[in-house]
């Protein structure tokens, strides 16, 4: 507990909200910390000890920078809550605190009071069994007390395969009961490898998921502001998550083709990586906004491109763009989504999935006024959130894997 | 649920993709799940399942420790309509039996107070459809392999078998051929030929005609497509809706087979004299409404059409509809792409599309184009008085008189705001653009009527032609000559002089 109880120096920044309240005889409460100290021990106990603004902690919920000593920083953590407390976390392309949108740095929530009951689970190897690792970390419902009102939070590597398939097999257990909500770990666009946090672990290649059970309302919200550019295609070939043709001719070609691209993201990864975050694909549903695929990759060799969920053969498709003011307008409507049930309650705290595309877009100051915006409908509560890969939500059908959207949680 | 055009775009992209997905499973429990899966993707559903021979395959959407088995099963029989979710509440449900599988039900259920729609419905017979074919074909390919694997006393056996797979290879063959072609967005009468010559091959009938409604005249049918039609059968092109058992499939949107051709009701006589000794005729769907029907004919002795043959006639008229529908949406979307949804004018897109070929040809024909740029006058105030919606009202108008203002051959299109241009492709002798600009002038003067009052409008409309220079940037030649005329008092035309160019024209 030394570490922890050090104060932070002055100059990085450290800030801590929370949020308490009691119903009936049992209380719960949600506080968030959140540290830039580039020391790993130091942010990770600072950032903890902040969000621990009650008794009886029940899950401790971390977003961290890629930069990090990622063991130093989860060890750090548990010792100052205890090591009984569960904790689930992982890796990002950017944190997001009250404060403001952040680099390097460390956010933690902490969810306590015995209104809430938890349970978290890992499931390891996931890219060579999407479904069952989904299915497994979901299992974590079955270890939690019976509380009216229930979400699974999940945190997947973004890098493993088609997402989809993870929300799948956590919808064959969880069922239509339970809502799904999270996002896939980042590192910072480098697209190399992405890391979860479980107990005192650190994971790739794995989810990671709590089961949270609570006395009071949970709200998801997810919406996303981009609109279609030009005119349909068709997806004539694709396996999985590549998409090898559109309309008959290479979809690397059509891509660069139709949106103009510039020279360096026909050529080079980095740069083509970049030039995709703005321009997605979106996929034709029947209801509610069109289904967004973000385009991580391209194949300079056999011409496709490479999305982190599935695209169907067969389906319509277009290329999408957005503007801050569409953008921004999303981040309104997902938060008042999200805060609709617990009315006129106002929330404990809210968490923010939001995909790192939407920073794209944005551009920093227009992140910084997107996370001042969330603050805002989120009225004293603690915020806490990350810079996702892909961003999940599911409260109605089965389809729960988003790309490009910001996802919000209010717990009540 | 109300179903828009883009609605009906989707059932037909999803059939689409459920299809492909199907056809892509290699066994039988993965087909199972994934098309349970699908159906309840697509149609944004809580749960859906599969149930065969009074047991529960597979389902999506009842947590894993309250499988629902009981409840799913209350719906296939149809006991009950509704799923009660835990933690949910009520879901309506909708069990779709595979007609060739008996006992076997696709079931969906959705939280929802519409239930489901009829054009959902309809997707998902279609998605029961499609399963139920792929099934049998992989059933059929398991047994295969198995016998092969065991011994070869079952010779018979093998070869019946080998042949029924051979049958149904080949129609999953040329449904998938279809498909692609349909995907591919071939030409409408190439989809439908091939889908006639598919008929007559798998179902080994020498008569097969594809008749649509009318749309001007729904009782009569034309003939769309066909294949050994003689002239003594009455192969003309038009014929009332009633007639045969074509018309009755129309009339009664179901499949009709007729044995025993001569002496049945439904007869055409000339049909009948020309020995015609089974039909069968299935209903062909445009956006979910019945929109023709697919007829096959033999005339071979005593023949009359199995079950089996009847799912394949619903399999070939399942793709007409598919193809119909997807080449009116795609029509649609195109459209709607690129035109103004305000006024129905081509829009900024279209016309810079359509100056840039009218360009080639003037070079290539020595003929003379012009542009006309307008923009109007006094627009913003309307807009500020009576408010966007009038201002929109406005607008209509305006291009309703544009439209009349022009020939055939010209292109009126919205830029934008209340800017609008003309396109002159040639200009016939005696027709001048000043000409055009001062019939557009005269036109809209004529007052407006706008929220009960009426009101005066103008335009200042800029005048460019090409020169023979191909770099010549006539659009902004036009916009020029459209500022000169604003600043030379409005409600006028000038024309493009290469002078212009040298003056700094900023834009008010």
């Amino acid at each position: 507990m030394l570490e922890a109880s050090q104060p932070p120096e002055p100059g990085h920044g450290v800030s801590a909200t929370g949020y308490s309240t009691a119903s009936g005889e049992r209380s719960r409460w949600l506080g968030v910390g959140h540290c830039t100290h580039g020391d790993a021990a130091l942010a990770g106990a600072a950032a903890a000890q902040r969000a621990l603004i009650g008794d009886d902690p029940r899950l401790l919920v971390v977003f961290c920078s890629e930069r990090y000593d990622l063991a130093g920083l989860a060890t750090a953590i548990t010792e100052c809550a205890g090591d009984d407390v569960p904790l689930i976390g992982c890796s990002t392309a950017g944190e997001i605190a009250g404060g403001g949108p952040r680099d390097a740095s460390v956010v933690v929530a902490a969810f306590g009071g015995d209104g809430f009951s938890v349970a978290t689970r890992c499931a390891e190897h996931a890219s060579a069994r999407l479904r069952d690792s989904g299915a497994e970390a979901a299992a974590a419902l079955s270890d939690i007390e019976p509380r009216p009102h229930q979400v699974l939070l999940l945190l997947t590597d973004g890098l493993a395969g088609d997402q989809q398939e993870i929300v799948r097999g956590a919808y064959g257990v969880a069922g239509a009961a339970v809502p799904l909500v999270g996002g896939c770990a980042g590192d910072d666009l480098r697209m190399a490898a992405t890391h979860q946090l479980h107990g005192g672990r650190v994971l790739s290649d794995a989810v990671v998921a709590a089961a949270i059970g609570s006395d009071a309302p949970l709200g998801i919200g997810v919406r996303h502001g981009w609109r279609r550019v030009g005119e349909p295609m068709v997806v004539t070939g694709s396996a999985n998550n590549r998409v090898h043709t559109l309309d008959d001719q290479p979809a690397l070609d059509v891509y660069l083709d139709r949106l103009a691209a510039p020279g360096e993201a026909r050529a080079e990864a980095t740069a083509f990586t970049h030039f995709a975050l703005t321009h997605p694909l979106g996929l034709s549903r029947q209801r509610g906004e069109d289904q967004v695929r973000f385009i991580g990759e391209a194949d300079f060799r056999t011409r496709s491109l490479g999305c982190i969920a599935e695209v169907p053969r067969g389906g319509l498709a277009w290329f999408m763009e957005g503007d801050d003011e569409s953008v921004m307008h999303a981040t309104d409507a997902a938060c008042a989504d999200a805060l609709a049930p617990l009315a006129p309650d106002p929330p404990l705290g809210l968490l923010a999935f939001d995909c790192i595309a939407r920073r794209g877009v944005l551009g920093e100051p227009g992140i910084r006024r997107e996370v001042a915006r969330v603050s805002r409908c989120a009225g004293d509560a603690p915020v806490a959130g990350f810079y996702t890969y892909g961003e999940i939500a599911r409260t109605r059908g089965v389809s729960g894997f988003h790309n490009q959207t910001l996802v919000v949680l209010a717990v009540g | 649920m109300p179903m828009s055009a883009a609605g009906a775009s989707w059932s037909t992209q999803e059939l689409v993709e459920f299809l492909e997905l199907v056809s892509d499973c290699e066994d039988e429990p993965t087909a199972v799940r994934r098309a349970v899966e699908r159906a309840a993707e697509a149609l944004d559903a809580e749960v859906a399942a599969f149930v065969g021979a009074g047991r529960v395959i597979a389902s999506v959407g009842f947590p894993a420790a309250e499988p629902g088995d009981g409840a799913i099963l209350r719906v296939a029989d149809g006991t009950s309509k509704q799923f009660e979710l835990p933690g949910v509440g009520l879901a309506g449900a909708v069990s779709i039996p595979l007609t060739q599988e008996p006992g076997s039900s696709l079931i969906v259920g959705r939280r929802s107070p519409d239930g489901f729609s009829a054009e959902e419905q309809h997707l998902l017979r279609g998605f029961a459809r499609v399963l139920s074919q792929s099934l049998r074909l992989l059933r059929v390919i398991a047994e295969e392999r198995g016998l092969r694997a065991t011994s070869e006393l079952h010779a018979a056996e093998n070869e019946r078998l080998l042949s029924s797979l051979r049958e149904r290879q080949a129609l999953l063959e040329r449904l998938s051929r279809i498909q692609r072609s349909i995907v591919h967005r071939a030409a409408l009468q190439e989809v439908l030929d091939a889908i006639v010559a598919g008929a007559r091959d798998l179902l080994d009938t020498a008569v097969v005609e594809l008749r649509l409604l009318d749309p001007d005249d729904p009782k009569t049918m034309e003939m769309v497509a066909s294949t050994g039609v003689p002239a003594a059968m009455g192969r003309q092109p038009r014929k009332p809706t009633s007639d045969g058992a074509g018309g009755r499939a129309i009339l009664e949107e179901r499949l009709v087979r007729v044995d025993n051709y001569a002496v049945s009701p439904l007869a055409i006589p000339a049909w009948a004299a020309d020995h015609v000794e089974a039909a069968m005729a299935a209903p062909v769907r445009e956006n979910g409404s019945v929109a023709g029907s697919l007829v096959v004919a033999s005339r071979q002795r005593g023949r009359s059409f199995s079950s089996d043959e009847e799912e394949v006639l619903l399999a070939f008229a399942e793709h007409a509809s598919l193809a119909l529908t997807d080449a009116r949406n795609f029509d649609a979307a195109l459209h709607q792409a690129l035109h103004d949804e305000l006024t129905g004018l081509p829009n900024r897109a279209l016309f810079l599309d359509r100056l840039g070929l009218a360009r080639v040809r003037a070079r290539r024909m020595h003929t003379p184009l012009a542009v006309l740029f307008l923009d109007l006058d006094g627009f913003k105030c309307v807009n500020d008085s009576f408010g966007h919606a009038a201002g929109d009202q406005l607008l209509a108008v305006v291009a309703k008189r544009l439209r009349e203002c022009v020939r055939g051959g010209d292109t009126a299109a919205r830029f934008g705001g209340d800017e609008f241009a003309i396109l002159l492709d040639t200009t016939p002798q005696g027709t001048t653009p000043g000409a055009v600009a001062d019939r557009v002038l005269l036109a809209l003067k004529q007052p407006f009527a706008v929220s009960g009052k009426q009101v005066a409008l103008s335009a200042s409309i800029g005048i460019a032609r090409t020169s023979g220079d191909p770099n010549d940037d006539i659009m902004r030649n036009a916009d020029l000559a459209m500022y000169k005329a604003k600043r030379a008092g409005k409600g006028r035309y000038e024309e493009f002089e290469p002078v212009l160019h040298a003056a700094v024209v900023v834009r008010p």
